[in-house]
């Protein structure tokens, strides 16, 4: 085990994040497994709350199934949040147009995450983008492997396109996003822990910030993505079931290796 | 030759919508109360407000103690193929209730790579188990057949799902057979089986064959010899053994979401990478490669799909609303199997043309309108009425 200041993450500058990701449906937090799954496990107001009580560094509120059901609804709720959490908010899920960003964007949204409506429509990206901060801006990938290689997913993991992520990664950069959350969707609700391989393919990208997610059940997994040069991990059930708090992540990565990259 | 549909099912012309779920009157057997609420959704409120599941875990508890064989003997059987259904009974039965369970699987027409893996997940996870796997001549002609005489290929699959747990208990005299839920009263069909953990043998064969047995075949030219392995006992032999049908959905609150949660975590239950055709799910119903073809069928002759059917349950157990439940079936119901369409023609041995016959043969003129450009259109969908 590596230990001390060592200089372990490479010319990224900015703080290492501790995110929980809120996975919405309705009015509820769900808690999927593989992206599958309805299981409410709690009130959002009430978790972004604790979450911001408790040192979270972001938190993302994703509506899973915003594309499934083609809709989108977490206006109310963005509103709420952004009133009374004050850490960057960001929302993902159901934007398909400018329209649908600055909306978000005036209830205090801080950035916004789109998946599906990019797959469908990459050219929305380019136009975000340039409307609003590449900074403000976030590609959210959904990825497992099919047949031996990693392919993307839109719909709330359900409908496969045969792109490699790193591939459809590249291209979203290209296209002007600023930082990408990559979810793996084997991991996801496991608590088993990161997706190892997803992890050291994603560590190619260095251009812009990469956020990892899905299977998070430990201190051990912050601080692997710590080592692979992520800038930040997002974390659902773990945090959700009361596993360890965002404080808790960040006092122990900072007894380890020092607080020079951490928002404490 | 078109066939008569509202005949055959004693369907009501008129369709009509249940008012809290998408399902339709068109669905055998199932009833709608004045209030246009159909007696699935009845059930799903009696079920979490008037049973006393206490009571009913202590009648489960009172049959396996009636039935528990201490000698090492199987004590009750399970149909199971892996998914989360028959996987959550098995488990529960071992290791919650002390039974010695012997799992049983008809094997699937087509079995899909995560069907078999998570059957061997199944096993692994500790149980034993018995695969009945048919003749693939036989099994393919009858899927050619039924699909045109029944309008429903799956027949073969069904006749050996229901039927070969019944020999096999005979055969390891086993006198308990323990299913998931029980269609007939969770879907819609009798009330009767709220108040009853158990099935009739008549029901099934009415039900389950639509009254036509591994038997009628034989008029086919199907011999009596190949089609022995898809029939029963006789009914002398499951008397003489005792034999009785129980279902699992009596004696514990049926929840296939929480079953997927549990097998996930105790069986290597595994999820499909991709949802199913015809609907959104990713946990049901994925073993075989051609079962689209059984949903595409009930499509077109009841209007209902495979996302109607999904729905229709997840918003009885409260897990999507009814407008939830309306976007998937305008987004998915009726979506053609196209993933294995050339696999279901190569093993049925039609061509293309034969398919469409058989479609339109069973595409009933109360349900459908054909469209100027040639497309087929439900008159009645639940997002639009």
């Amino acid at each position: 085990m590596e230990s001390g200041n060592s200089n372990i993450r490479f010319s990224r500058t900015e703080m290492f994040r501790v995110i929980p990701r809120l996975d919405i449906k309705n009015n509820n937090v769900i808690n999927t497994v593989g992206l599958e799954g309805l299981r409410t496990v709690g009130e959002p107001m009430d978790l972004a709350t604790h979450y911001y009580s408790t040192g979270a560094d972001e938190i993302i509120l994703n509506d899973l199934v915003a594309s499934l059901y083609q809709r989108n609804n977490l206006s109310d709720l963005v509103s709420e949040v952004c009133t009374h959490v004050f850490v960057p908010i960001t929302v993902v899920g159901g934007v398909r147009s400018i329209q649908d960003a600055e909306k978000l964007f005036k209830l205090g949204a801080d950035k916004i995450g789109v998946n599906t409506a990019a797959v469908n429509n990459p050219t929305l990206i380019n136009d975000l983008t340039k409307e609003f901060g590449s900074q403000s801006i976030i590609g959210s990938i959904d990825t497992r492997p099919v047949d031996g290689k990693y392919m993307i997913f839109t719909d709330g993991g359900r409908e496969l396109h045969s792109v490699d992520p790193i591939d459809w990664a590249n291209e979203l950069i290209s296209r002007g996003i600023g930082e990408i959350l990559f979810t793996s969707i084997n991991k996801d609700g496991r608590l088993t822990g990161l997706d190892e391989e997803l992890l050291w393919k994603i560590q190619e990208i260095k251009s812009i910030p990469t956020i990892i997610s899905g299977g998070v059940g430990g201190f051990t997994d912050f601080e692997t993505a710590y080592k692979k040069h992520q800038s930040g991990v997002a974390a659902a059930g773990a945090f959700h079931t009361n596993l360890f708090t965002p404080i808790d992540i960040k006092k122990a990565i900072s007894a380890k290796y020092g607080d020079d990259y951490l928002n404490v | 030759m078109k066939h008569d549909v509202l005949k055959k099912y004693n369907l009501p012309e008129n369709v009509q919508f249940c008012k809290k779920c998408v399902i339709s009157n068109q669905r055998p057997r199932i009833t709608f109360n004045e209030q246009g609420i159909c007696s699935a959704c009845d059930f799903a409120v009696f079920k979490k407000t008037k049973i006393d599941w206490n009571a009913r875990h202590q009648e489960l508890e009172a049959l396996c103690n009636k039935h528990r064989k201490t000698n090492g003997d199987f004590d009750v059987l399970v149909p199971c193929s892996g998914g989360k259904d028959g996987s959550f009974v098995a488990h529960q039965l071992k290791h919650v209730y002390g039974m010695n369970p012997l799992t049983v699987t008809w094997a699937p027409l087509i079995s899909t790579e995560i069907g078999r893996q998570n059957l061997k997940n199944f096993i692994n996870s500790g149980f034993d188990h018995v695969l009945g796997t048919p003749n693939g001549e036989v099994t393919r002609k009858l899927t050619k057949l039924s699909g045109i005489h029944m309008g429903d290929p799956f027949q073969p699959f069904i006749y050996g799902q229901y039927n070969f747990p019944l020999k096999v208990a005979v055969q390891n005299n086993i006198q308990i057979i323990m299913y998931g839920e029980n269609g007939e009263v969770e879907y819609g069909g009798d009330m009767k089986y709220a108040y009853k953990p158990t099935r009739d043998l008549v029901d099934q064969s009415r039900h389950y064959f639509s009254g036509l047995p591994p038997e009628f075949w034989s008029d086919h030219g199907i011999s009596h010899q190949e089609l022995k392995y898809f029939m029963g006992p006789s009914y002398d032999e499951i008397k003489s053994n005792g034999t009785e049908l129980h279902f699992m959905g009596y004696y514990k609150f049926w929840d296939p979401q929480e079953n997927f949660y549990y097998c996930q975590k105790h069986t290597g239950f595994e999820i499909n990478d991709t949802r199913s055709e015809g609907t959104y799910s990713k946990y049901a119903s994925l073993d075989d490669e051609l079962d689209g073809f059984h949903y595409y069928l009930m499509y077109l002759k009841f209007g209902i799909g495979r996302t109607t059917s999904d729905a229709a349950h997840e918003i009885r157990d409260g897990k999507i609303t009814r407008e939830e439940g309306q976007a998937l079936v305008r987004r998915y119901d009726g979506e053609f199997p196209s993933k294995y369409y050339q696999t279901f023609l190569d093993y049925t041995g039609m061509n293309s043309n034969e398919f469409e016959v058989m479609c339109d043969s069973w595409r009933s003129d109360h349900l459908w309108s054909k469209l100027k450009n040639g497309e087929w259109e439900l008159k009645h969908t639940v997002f639009k009425d």
